[in-house]
């Protein structure tokens, strides 16, 4: 309730009309201002002015709960179920509701997939593990495809979408924005609230979040990336504002990057031979784009990769606030994307933690993959 | 008597009121009546009341004990004080160590580290430790939690409650004392969630708003030893344009919550992110550092790096008026912090502060050099 | 020094009221306005001078007293001492400014530490930011080899006093000077050594934005400060954080310009390795750091002294 009007929260009429005259009219412009500056606008005593810091704070103070409330008394389902049971099993249900999860990976890995996949999960109704509700698509790389979408939803699905009717119902309620350049994703961001509730949106996705950001800010300019990094970390706050408010999952994809130098300075006090090691290492190693204050405002980063020699693809959980590190394989099929493994119907490969932001991705071929500087 | 009347916090109509009127100084008001004072001043009685008993106060009392400062206490009643109040346990031994025996009351902490190295977890840990009740040597208090990112999940923080609850009744049971066993009857998760005050800050300003309500807040609940801000950079850094400002601003929040910590001795544990930062100077090699810039580097009293080394966690202790630098290592396991050589460790941190192990308690550490003792 | 004492004239002298108001208005005009003579005016005006003005002390004199009152009192690191021509003076305002952890609070718990053990007077710590540490003071004395009763005595000696607020600063301020004012009444000041950990914390908030009050408190401040030293001699060190100057690897202390020029001396910390990020596993360990002198009223400036921060507090490396 920042942005509320001091006249609203009761405080006498000459004190607004004084601070108004001082250019402060929310609850935001007075908190900002120190007990100088206060004492200097108001012309209040000390004591009567520590009371109307109070009455204002209490304006725009946040709501209190304790966890217990917080933890039982949920609406709706706190997880939103990806199909693959041993993915879901580590992370308590699905992707969490009410925070944003990260796909990363090389291109052709199946990012897209994914989010197509998503996409038809969320239509479906709650008996069949969906969360019945529709689909805000944001399309940035135009790499969405609705006879994808069909098709996945027809083999995953058989029965359901066997009607032509359920199959235009799921695509009634995709909705795709293609977005090109930064300023209208932002906007596009900053407008969705209406179409959420008009379509009952339940799922969020953007893909990708990098590729604009990285196309329009060459990171060899200095500026630039301070630029780029107080965008992102704007998109990022109002991607966590709609998924909160609408306690609705939000998935979104990244591309990958090449490190070299940042991690022999990483490691300042490595030993020489091994500092030479990674130097003399040219290419440095793969990981997740768009550096390290885009990593925390990610709750859930989950990494596809290739595998050396395979065809199939490994997937990894890579940051989670409630699953340990973990690592499943996976190949896409015509339904979509299928875990591959034992009895259980899952592998779970033996994996020792690390570092999301130095998580290192193995790409198909180094020299197939255009390395970003 | 001779303190200039322009140093104290009047507003300003008042004071160039009083300077007008001849009234420099503290002496020129000793018996000046507040009626007599707002018809020289032509204000109001209260506010002339305001100001006589604002310097009134401020006079040194005529019944001072010698070289005795009003307020001041010695460091030696400090010292006794400090090393009977127990911190928070980490369930980590070594950042237990580290710290002299958890997370100090009366001070702030701040964790710094890079996305996904535990930060929020460290903090839910911490949350939940500080309820273990006082027969296994806890504060048996409460906890305030301050979310700005949106990154608290509640179904972690019900592990990591079970999971403490667990280890309780386990060590309860392995010892068989009384208390202990009738203690963690009444410690259990829903007891412990209930025991996390939640508040959710979307911006900067309900963030502000908040800590200058805590102090109502905690008066109402006095049992809170605990103010977590997961995290303090997250609103400051795309929020806020104005540098000057966001100095500012963070300064003033730095002081209110060390002035709550004192006040009802309390630990504040503040978390920040880290930012990527380009030497210009030495040829363009970029380093990570903590977020905030400088000037924030001031705010909180102990400053602990969290980071990533060859796949392992470790926490370095950067800044802490006491302690020396050390950096030890951690792990996260489903039910939370722990030590990374054995599972057992908890156990031996939990016995620690009930028998003899001294390498935990601070109290018992001390004895060897203890004044007190002398 | 002009007093600003002031005469409650309650002859009708119209808008002369302070002493101040008398010595500075025409004496013609005020003889006019308020009817009373030339000449009776002129007298009162004498005896105003003669009560007001002060009284000129030979430099003969001054260097007897200074020499009878001013003592050094050290700062428990031999290389920081030589840099001070001896360690902290008695009338002046020291300040030691510096980054997060170049040993501002360690330098300061050093000082109080070494002072406690070696005088029979108080210091007075005002601590600003949580940093006062009894635990680090008691260490520090154990290290350096005194003995329990020595510690348990040295500890009563040192007298926290924790403020957050400015308002209460310069309370605690006036505090002080009533009691080093009774001090000096039976000749023997009760506190030697003030130190206020940190100023600035309790500044920056208050400083900056559309008004200029902070900056008045500040002065406030400084002149409370300098009283307490100079009048009093007391030894009086501030800390104080810094910011970035005009280049990159340029520092300059914190508060502004005008606080500049109030410490009498200063002392700018740093620490010698770059501040890369911890990593390896030989990172921890003494740290080298480096005391710069670059204000004094005795010593060239410039020079600097290497320490360490060991468990016996600020050190010679």
């Amino acid at each position: 309730m920042a942005s509320k009007k001091l006249q609203r929260i009761g405080i006498p009429l000459d004190l607004v009309m004084r601070l108004k005259r001082h250019g402060v009219y929310t609850c935001k412009d007075f908190l900002s201002k120190n007990q100088l500056e206060l004492l200097n606008m108001t012309g209040l005593t000390r004591t009567k002015l520590q009371k109307l810091i109070e009455d204002v704070s209490k304006a725009a103070q946040p709501e209190h709960t304790t966890v217990l409330d917080l933890y039982q008394r949920r609406s709706g389902p706190a997880f939103f179920p990806t199909s693959l049971p041993s993915l879901d099993r580590l992370l308590h249900g699905g992707l969490p509701c009410g925070t944003v999860t990260e796909i990363a990976g090389p291109p052709g890995c199946g990012k897209t997939q994914f989010c197509i996949m998503f996409s038809v999960l969320s239509t479906l109704p709650p008996t069949m593990g969906g969360i019945s509700g529709g689909v805000a698509y944001i399309d940035t790389e135009s790499a969405f495809s609705a006879e994808r979408l069909v098709e996945i939803a027809r083999c995953r699905f058989p029965d359901y979408f066997g009607t032509n009717e359920n199959l235009k119902n799921l695509c009634s309620r995709v909705h795709i924005y293609q977005e090109s350049t930064c300023r209208q994703l932002q906007e596009k961001l900053d407008m969705i609230e209406e179409d959420i509730i008009k379509y009952g949106i339940k799922l969020i996705i953007v893909d990708s979040i990098a590729s604009l950001v990285r196309k329009e800010f060459d990171s060899r300019l200095q500026g630039n990336m301070i630029e780029r990094t107080s965008l992102l970390a704007k998109q990022a706050a109002t991607l966590k504002y709609l998924a909160e408010a609408f306690f609705i999952p939000v998935v979104v994809t990244n591309q990958i990057t090449t490190k070299i130098g940042q991690v022999t300075s990483m490691q300042a006090g490595q030993h020489e031979t091994e500092r030479k090691a990674v130097l003399e290492d040219e290419r440095g190693f793969v990981t997740a784009a768009l550096g390290n204050t885009w990593g925390h405002s990610v709750n859930t980063r989950l990494v596809l990769q290739y595998r050396d020699g395979d065809t199939d693809r490994e997937l990894i959980i890579s940051k989670s606030p409630v699953s340990p590190a973990a690592q499943f394989v996976y190949s896409i099929k015509s339904e979509g994307i299928v875990l591959k493994g034992t009895e259980d119907g899952s592998k779970l490969l033996d994996l020792r933690e690390g570092d999301p932001c130095q998580q290192k991705i193995c790409v198909k071929t180094p020299e197939q993959v255009k390395l970003c500087p | 008597m001779q303190r200039d009347l322009g140093s104290f916090p009047f507003p300003p109509h008042l004071k160039r009121k009083l300077s007008t009127s001849g009234f420099r100084i503290v002496e020129d008001l000793s018996d000046v009546k507040p009626t007599e004072l707002s018809k020289e001043l032509s204000i109001s009685v209260e506010e002339a009341l305001e100001i006589i008993s604002t310097v009134k106060k401020s006079e040194p009392r005529s019944t001072l004990q010698r070289g005795q400062v009003r307020g001041a206490v010695s460091a030696l009643e400090l010292l006794k004080k400090e090393t009977s109040s127990p911190g928070i346990v980490t369930f980590c031994e070594e950042i237990d160590d580290m710290l002299g025996g958890g997370v100090p009351l009366a001070k702030i902490t701040e964790l710094c580290g890079s996305p996904g190295v535990g930060k929020t977890q460290l903090s839910i840990q911490l949350a939940v430790d500080v309820q273990i009740p006082e027969a296994f040597g806890g504060l048996a208090g409460e906890a305030v939690f301050i979310d700005t990112e949106g990154s608290f999940i509640p179904e972690r923080a019900a592990d990591i409650a079970s999971a403490t609850h667990q280890h309780c009744k386990h060590v309860a049971e392995l010892q068989g004392i009384e208390d202990q066993i009738s203690a963690v009857e009444d410690f259990t998760p829903e007891k412990i969630l209930s025991g996390i005050h939640y508040f959710r800050c979307h911006n900067y300003t309900e963030l502000i708003a908040l800590v200058n309500l805590l102090p109502n807040f905690l008066e109402d609940h006095e049992k809170v030893k605990l103010v977590i801000i997961d995290s303090i950079a997250f609103h400051f850094r795309h929020d806020l344009d104005d540098m000057s400002l966001r100095t500012r601003l963070l300064n003033g929040l730095a002081q209110s919550l060390i002035k709550m910590a004192v006040a009802h001795q309390l630990a504040v544990v503040l978390t920040n992110q880290m930012t990527t930062k380009v030497n210009v100077g030495q040829s363009g090699i970029s380093h990570l550092s903590p977020a905030l810039g400088e000037s924030w580097g001031h705010a909180a009293t102990i400053r602990i790096i969290l980071f990533w080394k060859d796949n392992q966690r470790y926490a370095l202790l950067y800044k802490s008026p006491s302690k020396k630098e050390t950096t030890v290592s951690y792990q996260i396991t489903k039910g939370g912090i722990r030590s990374v050589d054995h599972q057992q460790t908890v156990m031996d941190t939990m016995k620690g502060t009930a028998d003899e192990s001294d390498s935990m308690n601070p109290r018992k550490r001390l004895k060897p050099d203890d004044p007190d003792n002398g | 020094m002009m007093r600003q004492k002031q005469v409650r004239l309650y002859i009708s002298f119209c808008d002369a009221l302070t002493v101040s108001d008398i010595i500075c208005s025409d004496v013609e005009e005020l003889a006019r306005k308020c009817g009373i003579s030339y000449k009776v005016l002129l007298s009162i005006r004498k005896v105003l001078f003669a009560q007001c003005a002060p009284i000129p002390i030979s430099g003969a004199n001054l260097y007897k007293e200074v020499i009878a009152s001013v003592a050094i009192l050290p700062t428990g690191c031999q290389s920081i001492d030589k840099l001070l021509d001896g360690g902290f003076y008695t009338c002046e305002l020291l300040e030691v400014a510096g980054p997060t952890r170049s040993g501002k609070t360690q330098f300061c718990l050093t000082a109080a530490a070494s002072f406690a053990t070696q005088s029979s007077q108080n210091v007075l710590y005002v601590d600003t930011t949580g940093g006062f540490s009894p635990q680090r003071l008691q260490e520090i004395m154990a290290k350096k080899g005194c003995t329990l009763q020595v510690i348990r005595e040295a500890l009563k000696k040192i007298q926290c006093k924790q403020v957050f607020d400015i308002f209460e600063l310069l309370e605690l301020l006036e505090d002080i000077r009533g009691c080093l004012e009774q001090g000096q009444e039976d000749d023997r000041p009760s506190v030697r050594m003030v130190i206020v950990d940190s100023v600035s914390a309790l500044m920056a908030p208050l400083l900056g934005g559309n008004q200029v009050d902070g900056q008045a408190l500040l002065h406030h401040l400084a002149q409370a400060l300098k009283i307490l030293s100079v009048e009093f001699y007391t030894a009086v060190m501030v800390t104080n954080n810094v910011v970035q100057g005009d280049s990159a690897e340029d520092v300059k202390p914190a508060l502004g310009r005008s606080w500049l020029g109030v410490p009498h001396s200063r002392l700018m910390l740093r620490y010698k390795t770059a501040n890369s990020l911890p990593g390896g596993g030989d990172y921890c360990g003494a740290v080298e750091r480096c005391a710069t002198l670059v204000k004094s009223q005795r010593q060239p400036t410039g020079r600097y002294a290497p320490f360490v921060i060991s468990g016996k507090g600020v050190t010679d490396s």
